[in-house]
């Protein structure tokens, strides 16, 4: 008598969780490769694309990659982490962006371990509009006609924050432009037409990365813009270093480019090593004492 | 119109879709040690091969592996990204791993995977196509680990790759064109050569060790090769450098190496400091005449070998402090100053002001030619006439062979001074005698001499 009335209670509770799981948020949500978007996102019940996944997550939730995923394009409006690390994450965005951040402005968004693949006809990897900060971390952003990460900020300007990643056949590698501000370390630019690209008053600081074999540039600060690179590798690029907006360089390599500095607002700390086999190494337009 | 024809409909046009589906080639493919090749190679449907996905794979796109296996050798024509997941994604190959034999314009990405040979073949051949981009790759037990043998010239980039226990790690040519190479956080060790640079390669490392090899850096024919932080450490040879190539070094440590660095037959390591080596760099001094003589207000001339051994910061200068009164050197530069190389060092002595000094050596002969007229024209007179000056013009044309030696000593000693004043012209002049001097060769806190011996008859 009283198991039977036992397992109705416990029946009725699990309906109703249930019923609750499948409409409230969950501040951890799953997506996998054989997932499917009906579902309520559970460890057990994984959705099979971001886009599914975020209406069902909580802001300042994580959706978790569970196994091998082509995770599909998505547009994020609210805080949350995308976390593709440790199995096979990619979007394809071809003709189209891969990711776009149109949060708050206080929303912080972090994608993690994700390969996104524009396929020759991709718009940009990460087109990042609107929010506190972006966090982009051990990705692989390829084959974009625009750029890997476009910033272009509305309003107020977020943050990009860029560590171990890698930028490859873009048209750019990251672009920012009017007021955004941007940290890359570790990371790589390889055979895109542009590595970086500053323009209106955008701020960017490099550390520990490589840009090489960018047909037209390296880094490029043009407008108002700032770019400071601090102990790396500029190598093989059509043009190294263009400065038309101030770019400091500190314990960098500039080595086999058709032409190592170009521009009038390239500034040395007097530690580069320049004279590395450039077609033209060029000179840098001043220099900074190290204090 | 019924629900079932309808449904019907709907049925034909599935098949077809999926009949289409099954033919064209998907931008994303997968492959999985469960799947067949018979298969759309889908997520849900992969195929087993690379080979068999790159066919069912449009350009631009990308095979990914969905769990660990080993997936067979490939040759890649196209634009095509190969991605590994975290994790033992294997490649067992008896010849090469992977071919890329691409357009002119394509690229090709290879990540996370671990490529094990037979000991021949290579890893990955990269023959014809725009850019090669390998990242978190391991390469083992290939004849090369990655051939960048380029028909035409390429981009190369790695990063994380770890090439071990190969016969070359690298091996890097273009043979029409350059192929320009960006190497960063990677380890090339225990192989028989790591890095193999010839002409056309154009590298350069940073953050990167290259250790354990038989030689770490080998730069030949016109290649060049720059090294930024990396690590060179227990290697037979670190760094040799060959037939006109250059390698710079900035920020490496050079430790535990038979022999740091070999710079033989016009090859040279430029340093730009910031280098560390267990010990100072040296240089070795030999020459096949020790000793040599002419009479005062001629020149000798002794070919002198240098072998730099450790990295120079500064060009190699060279100077003969204890020659006797009227007698200095000059010395040509070494191979981009810093190479192991032949230098010449030149030692010219001051004669009487007035008197002709026939030249030593192999102008001997014609010497007797000069002289005979100088000595008709001028009697003991001690100003000069023009005409035994035009007579010693034309016997000198005569004798090409003469004045080309004479030219190529850079010898302004050959004919005497014209003086005006007629002095008592024996000041400064060195007098006859055997005097040994030593020539010093100077880089930075390294130095070297070699004990000479000057006879000015």
């Amino acid at each position: 008598m009283f198991g039977r009335i036992g397992s109705g209670v416990v029946a009725a509770l699990l309906v109703s969780s249930l019923t609750t799981s499948a409409f409230a948020q969950a501040s951890r949500t799953w997506v996998s490769g054989v997932g499917d978007d009906v579902n309520p996102c559970s460890r057990t019940a994984p959705c099979k694309t971001f886009a599914g996944a975020i209406s069902k997550t909580a802001a300042s939730g994580i959706i978790n990659a569970l196994d091998p995923i082509a995770a599909g394009a998505v547009t994020i409006t609210k805080a949350i982490t995308l976390e593709g690390s440790g199995v096979s994450t990619n979007i394809l965005n071809s003709g189209t962006n891969g990711i776009i951040v149109n949060a708050a402005d206080t929303d912080v968004v972090i994608v993690r371990g994700i390969m996104i693949q524009g396929g020759g006809t991709g718009l940009n990897g990460i087109r990042f509009l609107k929010g506190k900060s972006l966090t982009v971390e051990s990705c692989t952003i390829q084959n974009q006609n625009g750029a890997a990460i476009d910033v272009a900020p509305s309003g107020a300007a977020g943050t990009l924050f860029v560590r171990n990643s890698t930028f490859v056949a873009n048209k750019t590698g990251i672009n920012l432009a009017g007021a955004s501000i941007a940290t890359i370390a570790s990371s790589r630019f390889f055979d895109d037409v542009l590595g970086l690209h500053t323009i209106g008053t955008a701020r960017a600081t490099i550390w520990d990365s490589v840009f090489a074999s960018n047909t037209d540039k390296g880094l490029w600060a043009e407008g108002t813009s700032e770019i400071n690179m601090d102990r790396g590798l500029i190598a093989d690029n059509g043009i190294g270093v263009q400065g038309d907006a101030p770019i400091r360089l500190s314990d960098v390599m500039l080595g086999h480019n058709t032409t190592g500095i170009a521009g009038a607002k390239v500034i040395s700390f007097g530690n580069n090593r320049i004279a590395s086999g450039n077609g033209a190494d060029g000179a840098p337009s001043g220099t900074l004492p190290q204090q | 119109m019924s629900f079932r024809l309808l449904g019907a409909l709907a049925g034909v046009g599935l098949v077809l879709a999926t009949a289409g589906t099954a033919h064209a080639q998907a931008l994303r493919t997968w492959v999985s040690g469960v799947g067949d090749d018979a298969n759309p190679c889908s997520r849900t449907a992969p195929c087993e091969t690379f080979a068999g996905a790159i066919a069912k794979t449009a350009p631009s796109g990308i095979v990914n592996v969905l769990d660990p296996g080993d997936f067979g050798p490939a040759v890649i024509t196209t634009s095509l990204t190969i991605a590994g997941p975290p994790g033992a994604v294997q490649l067992t190959a008896n010849g090469n791993a992977f071919t890329i034999a691409a357009g002119a314009e394509d690229r090709v990405v290879i990540q996370g995977l671990q490529l094990d040979g037979a000991g021949s073949g290579s890893g990955i051949s990269f023959h014809t196509g725009r850019s090669l981009l390998v990242e978190n790759v391991t390469v083992t037990n290939f004849g090369r680990a990655i051939d960048v043998t380029h028909a035409t010239g390429g981009g190369l980039f790695l990063s994380d790759v770890r090439a071990t226990d190969n016969g070359i790690a690298l091996h890097a040519e273009g043979l029409a064109g350059n192929v320009l190479g960006a190497i960063t956080g990677s380890s090339f060790d225990r192989n028989g050569t790591a890095v193999d640079a010839l002409g056309g390669g154009k590298l350069t490392f940073i953050g990167s060790s290259i250790s354990g090899n038989g030689t770490g850096v080998s730069a030949a024919t016109a290649s060049d090769v720059n090294l930024e932080r990396v690590e060179l450490a227990g290697n037979v040879t670190g760094i040799r450098v060959n037939g006109n190539a250059l390698v710079r070094a900035s920020h490496v440590a050079a430790v535990g190496n038979t022999a740091n660095t070999l710079t033989e037959n016009g090859g040279a390591i430029l340093s730009f400091g910031g280098n560390r080596l267990e010990t100072l760099a040296t240089i070795a001094l030999a020459s096949s005449t020790l000793s040599a003589g002419a009479v005062a207000g001629k020149s000798v001339t002794y070919p002198v070998t240098a072998t730099v051994n450790g990295l120079l910061a500064s060009p190699v200068a060279f100077t003969c402090p204890d020659l006797p009164v009227g007698a200095a050197c000059t010395a040509t530069a070494l191979p981009n100053g810093t190479g192991s190389g032949e230098v010449t060092v030149t030692v010219t002595t001051t004669g009487p002001t007035t008197a002709f000094h026939a030249s030593s050596s192999s102008t001997i002969a014609f010497g007797g030619l000069f002289v005979l007229p100088l000595l008709l024209g001028l009697g003991r007179r001690r100003k000069w006439r023009v005409e035994p000056l035009l007579f010693v013009g034309l016997v000198c044309a005569a004798g090409i062979t003469a004045c080309a030696d004479e030219n190529q000593n850079n010898d302004p000693g050959t004919f005497p001074d014209i003086r005006k004043d007629g002095g008592a012209g024996n000041e400064g002049v060195t007098p006859p005698g055997s005097y040994p001097f030593k020539v010093v060769a100077t880089s930075g806190q390294t130095t070297a001499s070699l004990d000479l011996t000057l006879i000015v008859q």
